[in-house]
């Protein structure tokens, strides 16, 4: 019976996602911690915020709460419910996607999106950044800068760029 | 265009799922490998796999992951690159959560720096994908432009989001109502 409450909750809310995980929050709070009572408020926001700084897909909150809950089995239960249904709508919408590709229209829809793209990458980026950084944002910057232009300039990775900006970041803090 | 090699998107998959850091440049570094390491896609198409998955309901990062695997590599390829996308850092949450002490400061402080990082550097990808509003609807042609008008107005609307979403309005209405804006400016003017 858990099993299938936490796999019918992910996979409700992960077709809710447009946009980004952070929308979700109040959706899985009000079944999780208002109605089942499987965990409070703060674990919640913890499981959250540790799904933010592990690798992969951000919404590693689903197998958080899943383990929380009832074990591994939890996990693997609430993990199937989070990416089953919108990979299956992935896999649909990209074959006929393709299928209609070269028509004007179609061409034209894509262009005319691009802007909500652009804009909701961009608003999560600075909203985390502003929240990351608070009154550290000169110190961020400082040492920041210099390794966005290395990077810009393909002098190094992202991945070594992020590094080494959390090393240095934790060093002079 | 190509098709990837089998192993390199596998590889490229579990490098993200175990060693990425942050939201936007988990599709920093795809759009690193796809587009100026491998040239999978040009950066155009990449653009266009994006606008694809952001459309759809789910996970953004599987989400993009799914519809990049459809184009560029067979099903059964694409749904294992899945599962080495999500599992290391499902199973690392899972450590993460059971046993890190989470409160220390010197962890908290070293993951807070972790992403600065990840979130400074997706600058130039964010130039990358602004770079995008420019094009226009020949696809015949390599660089083919829009009217200015169309081009300004697009900018416009991406600024006017990111400024809408500092209120914290719900999600669904506001993705509804800018995507009606978008696409009534392609089509009406």
């Amino acid at each position: 019976m858990i099993y299938w409450q936490l796999f019918s909750l992910f996979a409700h809310v992960s077709l809710l996602a447009f946009g980004g995980a952070l929308g979700l929050l109040p959706e899985i709070q009000a079944v999780v911690v208002d109605q089942y009572h499987w965990m409070t408020a703060d674990a919640l926001v913890q499981t959250y915020v540790v799904g933010q700084f592990v690798p992969g897909p951000n919404m590693v909150m689903a197998t958080l709460v899943g383990y929380k809950v009832a074990g591994f089995t939890g996990a693997l239960v609430s993990t199937l419910g989070m990416y089953l249904g919108p990979v299956t709508i992935v896999f649909i919408c990209t074959a006929l996607y393709y299928r209609n590709r070269q028509k004007d229209y179609v061409r034209r829809i894509e262009l005319a999106l691009r802007p909500l793209v652009l804009g909701l990458i961009l608003a999560a980026t600075l909203l985390f950044l502003t929240q990351q950084l608070q009154a550290d944002w000169p110190i961020g910057l400082a040492i920041g800068l210099p390794i966005v232009w290395l990077h810009w300039h393909r002098r190094i990775s992202a991945i070594t760029g992020v590094f080494a900006i959390g090393v240095i970041w934790y060093a002079v803090v | 265009m190509q098709t990837a090699a089998t192993r390199s998107w596998l590889w490229l998959n579990f490098k993200i799922g175990a060693l990425s850091v942050g939201v936007a440049s988990r599709l920093l570094m795809f759009e690193e490998a796809m587009v100026r390491q491998h040239q999978w896609v040009s950066a155009d198409e990449f653009q266009e796999l994006l606008t694809l998955a952001q459309m759809l309901p789910g996970p953004n990062l599987v989400n993009f992951a799914a519809c990049a695997g459809s184009r560029l590599v067979p099903r059964w390829v694409n749904l294992s690159a899945l599962m080495l996308l999500i599992t290391p850092g499902a199973l690392m949450a899972i450590m993460i959560f059971a046993w890190a002490p989470l409160t220390n400061p010197h962890v908290k402080e070293l993951f807070r720096g972790f992403a600065i990082g990840a979130f400074l550097l997706t600058a130039r990808f964010l130039w990358t994908l602004a770079s995008g509003l420019k094009a226009g609807s020949r696809r015949d042609q390599k660089e083919s432009y829009a009217a200015t008008h169309k081009i300004i107005g697009r900018y416009a609307i991406a600024l006017a989001l990111v400024v809408t979403s500092f209120y914290h309005l719900p999600a669904l209405p506001l993705i509804g109502s800018f995507a009606a804006l978008c696409l009534a400016w392609e089509f009406l003017f």
